[in-house]
């Protein structure tokens, strides 16, 4: 047993930088992945860096504003006070106060969640049935095949004129665009979850006597679980990155409206500070989406 | 000067990828708009911009006047012919090096709102339009008219849903009702007429002091690097609108092609257009004061909105008519 005394401390291996008690023991490390620690000091030293360089270049006028916005509007070096403008941190407080055109932050930032969970929703409520089929009827997958190969490829961008026409302005045009940018993804993710349960579990429960339908609601279901699942978090990626150019349909609200229409007013704070809001966002919910998946499907890489 | 040093970072980054647009200038790059015929553009077709400037002109479409100023934020574009006064107003409010070297257009019917038949709104109820959609490309001449007109009749702007759309889609949303206006100008324009009516006429906006033109805007360091060539270009702007004031007629076909339009509908709008001489802009009707005093005007009623955090004192020094 390893002499406890020169153990190192539980924030030092948080901090990525000793092994744990693991990885102490591996004899060999340059080459194992699993050996790699999480690095999170230098995680943590990437951050600061970024911010004190940002910090500086604020203090010390070297960006433009209109190319780069300040850290905050009052630390930059103006030629003329009179024409300071915001930075990102006092431009952050007055959109959380007084909203951005009339309309609360937190307003744009629900409504481009609202969005894509429900572009996912119906993506996934769609998508995953038909990948069922797809994977367990010769007729289904014949009949749907042609349409999703070709359509699959279509960037759901390239659709924006013809869903302009078909379908107007609102909620309903961007939840489809989200909605077709989901739904591959899930209707794939579903057919390779189907083709991915061991035959011989579908053996075991028919020798067992069971009917189809236990066969697809006790084997198939549960041992697609975790592809469907990856295909999830996919397509939430993918709509989060999908849904600043769906709200240029016709901008009114949400964070990738409040882009383009700051963009027309050279407002580069407001539109840095919705980068960093999607980028945060994008983060969160991913985040999130692991935490799910280890919650709800315990049995993910044990079968 | 800050701008000069953030170029030097860029360019020291990135060299290789400048050096060939940094070095000499081969070729000058001029946006413009699509289904908005102007009287150079029969110059713009028959190549004489190469022939008189010596070099390569080459013509990038843009949809509204702010894409241009971004693009020559970016020094990608040298010259925005026909850019609205609003984007040039936004852009040099926010400290973009941006001059004002003359009058492209002056129209005051060829960009207005158009209310659909279905909404059942006039200047009588024009209160009506609070809660409701209105399509517009937003910070521009057209959303101007549009904040002066709802000032005008009284309605809250605050209140009104307004949705940012480039005229061609405006003309799409409202042929669908999905907005109970759209506000757009040249073609797209034409397009929505067919489903409702104008709010205010050219005429009444005039009556209440709205003025509507475009401008010839220039990147600072074109107008400081190669004055002779924008000279030129500037020149042959003059003679071709000078040549199609003598004849319309002889030319409307040429910039029919050029705007992408067909023949009736260029002859419409050309109709609806003057283009003021060299001499005309250098005068106080123009930019001898008029432009100037109109500019700030601008400016403070986009504040007043909120539409913009703030204007300059002055845009006098950022107008330039001797290159004219």
């Amino acid at each position: 047993m390893a002499d406890h005394r020169n153990q190192p401390s539980a924030l030092a291996i948080w901090l990525g930088i000793a092994d744990n008690t693991f990885t102490r023991q591996k004899t060999v490390k340059f080459g194992d992945a699993s050996a790699v620690n999480s690095g999170r000091l230098w995680s943590i030293v990437t951050v600061v860096v970024l911010i004190v360089a940002w910090w500086i270049a604020t203090v010390g006028g070297i960006l433009d504003p209109i190319y780069w916005p300040p850290l905050d509007g009052s630390l930059y070096p103006w030629d003329n006070p009179n024409r300071a403008r915001p930075g990102v941190v006092d431009r952050f407080v007055s959109l959380m106060v007084e909203g951005y055109r009339n309309v609360p932050l937190w307003e744009h930032i629900w409504t481009s969640v609202k969005r894509v969970l429900l572009g996912v929703c119906f993506g996934a409520l769609v998508g995953i049935p038909l990948g069922f089929a797809m994977g367990l009827n010769s007729v289904a997958r014949g009949l749907l095949d042609p349409v999703v190969e070709f359509i699959r490829p279509i960037p759901p961008l390239a659709l924006i004129p013809l869903v302009i026409l078909w379908l107007g302005i609102d909620e309903v045009a961007k939840t489809f665009l989200l909605f077709l940018a989901a739904l591959f993804i899930m209707l794939i993710a579903a057919r390779a979850g189907v083709n991915s349960v061991r035959i011989s579990k579908v053996h075991a429960a028919y020798s067992l006597g069971a009917s189809r339908t236990q066969v697809l609601r006790h084997v198939i279901l549960p041992n697609a679980l975790p592809e469907i699942f990856t295909g999830l978090r996919t397509s939430m990626g993918v709509c989060w990155g999908t849904l600043v150019a769906a709200e240029l349909v016709a901008a009114d609200q949400g964070v990738g409206s409040m882009m383009m229409i700051a963009k027309n007013f050279l407002q580069t704070d407001v539109v840095v500070i919705g980068i960093i809001i999607i980028g945060a966002i994008g983060f969160a919910i991913e985040m999130l989406m692991r935490v799910l998946e280890g919650w709800l499907i315990p049995w993910k890489g044990k079968g | 000067m800050h701008r000069t040093r953030f170029m030097t970072i860029v360019a020291a980054g990135a060299a290789a990828l400048f050096v060939s647009s940094a070095s000499a200038l081969d070729k000058i790059t001029v946006a413009y708009f699509l289904e908005w015929p102007t009287a150079n553009q029969v110059a713009q077709l028959e190549k004489t911009y190469d022939e008189a400037l010596g070099i390569e002109v080459e013509w990038r479409a843009f949809g509204n006047g702010n894409e241009m100023s971004q693009a020559m934020a970016s020094g990608d574009v040298h010259i925005a012919y026909s850019q609205g006064l609003v984007p040039w107003v936004v852009a040099v409010s926010n400290g973009l090096p941006l001059k004002l070297v003359g009058v492209a257009v002056s129209y005051a019917e060829a960009d207005n709102c158009v209310v659909h038949a279905d909404a059942g709104v006039t200047q009588a109820n024009a209160a009506d339009l609070e809660g409701k959609k209105i399509a517009t490309p937003i910070g521009n001449v057209t959303h101007y008219k549009l904040l002066r007109m709802l000032d005008h009749l009284g309605v809250d702007a605050s209140k009104v849903d307004m949705v940012q759309m480039n005229g061609a889609d405006a003309a799409v949303a409202l042929s669908r009702g999905d907005v109970a206006a759209g506000c757009a100008f040249g073609g797209p324009l034409q397009r929505m007429k067919e489903f409702g009516s104008e709010l205010m006429t050219a005429a009444e906006q005039e009556a209440i002091g709205i003025r509507v033109f475009d401008v010839v805007s220039v990147t600072e360091d074109f107008a400081k690097d190669h004055p002779d060539l924008l000279m030129k270009f500037m020149a042959v702007t003059d003679q071709a609108n000078a040549a199609y004031s003598a004849d319309p007629g002889r030319y409307q076909e040429t910039i029919s092609m050029a705007a992408g339009m067909d023949l009736a509908a260029t002859e419409n709008m050309l109709g609806m257009f003057s283009f003021p001489s060299a001499a005309d802009q250098k005068a106080e009707a123009w930019m001898g004061g008029t432009v100037q005093a109109f500019t700030k005007e601008v400016a403070d009623f986009f504040v007043q909105q909120g539409q913009l955090d703030q204007a300059l004192d002055s845009y006098d020094f950022a107008i330039d008519a001797s290159f004219l």
